[in-house]
């Protein structure tokens, strides 16, 4: 993925890690894992819902999406 | 926000409402961007970004950084809401929690409600700001648990009150205690010890394949909150294989 995307993706997030313009946290995207807990945040935040749904189990077997 | 298939009835009949593929029925994975209320698609639903924005090539990848940049311009959010007072992101219960969490590859961190030193709310709200520290956003999840019969699936969990970082088991659905922070730690001392049980972690590392395998011989058998309807093969194409009416943006 190029730094573009991860800079569009970046500013976009309602869970930012661009906290106080500083540099990225070293981990990865922090998402929002119910709608209830989302929703209240982008309202918060009046930023937009980037929503991703998958299944936690493949074929039955949990512990891969 | 990202969601767990099937694994809520409401959130499924929302994910319904924003994609359902050719089969007619929801599928294993739903991708869109809506707007702040949670009401408007900003972005045509689908199963995935590589959907949306028509593949990989760089041409799609431009259209999606250049798509991004514009809502991202469009909608700058408010300006005086602050990235620090952004809520904990939970996940709905520890039982999902501990899948997701291995499927992340990362730790997960309980808060177990109750206690007389430190409530609930006090503590929650010092896991929530350090949540957000450089250091640890994105690097574990997060669920409260206030029933703490739950906590029987995790190995050497202390029913206390308190902060518990564990690892998941391979498949999700057990967990072992890497750290035990307790309520009365003060701020300095439950970031110490979360980022050092963070890096504590043991990131595994299985092919998809493999891990199916071993799970089928293990008998593993996930159990959804709602039936999963994703066909599971492209359908065919040809009369009556069209999807189910969508909402409106």
């Amino acid at each position: 993925m190029n730094v573009r995307v991860l800079a569009a993706v970046a500013a976009l997030m309602i869970v930012s890690t661009a906290a106080a313009a500083a540099e990225p946290a070293p981990g990865g995207i922090a998402w929002y894992g119910t709608w209830q807990g989302g929703l209240r945040e982008a309202e918060r935040s009046g930023k937009p819902i980037l929503l991703f749904s998958a299944a936690p189990h493949c074929r039955g077997i949990s512990g891969k999406w | 926000m990202r969601l767990a298939t099937y694994e809520n009835k409401a959130e499924a009949r929302l994910l319904e409402s924003l994609f359902v593929g050719r089969s007619g029925r929801l599928e294993n994975t739903v991708f869109t961007i809506l707007s702040s209320d949670g009401k408007r698609e900003l972005l045509h639903s689908s199963r995935g970004p590589i959907m949306t924005f028509g593949g990989t090539s760089p041409l799609a990848v431009r259209e999606m950084v250049d798509t991004l940049g514009v809502l991202s311009l469009a909608y700058p959010g408010k300006k005086d809401a602050k990235q620090e007072d952004a809520g904990l992101p939970v996940l709905a219960d520890l039982r999902l929690a501990l899948n997701v969490a291995a499927c992340d590859n990362l730790p997960l961190v309980v808060i177990v409600g109750g206690g007389k030193s430190k409530t609930s709310a006090e503590l929650e709200e010092d896991v929530r700001r350090l949540a957000w520290s450089n250091e640890l956003t994105g690097r574990a999840l997060y669920v409260r648990v206030t029933d703490t019969k739950q906590l029987a699936a995790i190995e050497a969990a202390d029913k206390k009150p308190g902060v518990l970082v564990v690892q998941p088991d391979t498949f999700g659905l057990k967990g072992k205690t890497l750290a035990r922070i307790a309520t009365d730690a003060g701020v300095a001392k439950l970031k110490k010890d979360l980022l050092a049980a963070v890096n504590r972690f043991d990131r595994e590392s299985r092919r998809q394949f493999q891990h199916v395998v071993e799970g089928r011989k293990e008998g593993i058998d996930w159990k959804t909150a709602v039936p999963v309807t994703d066909p599971g093969r492209p359908p065919r194409r040809g009369l009556g294989s069209r999807p189910a009416p969508r909402r409106s943006s």
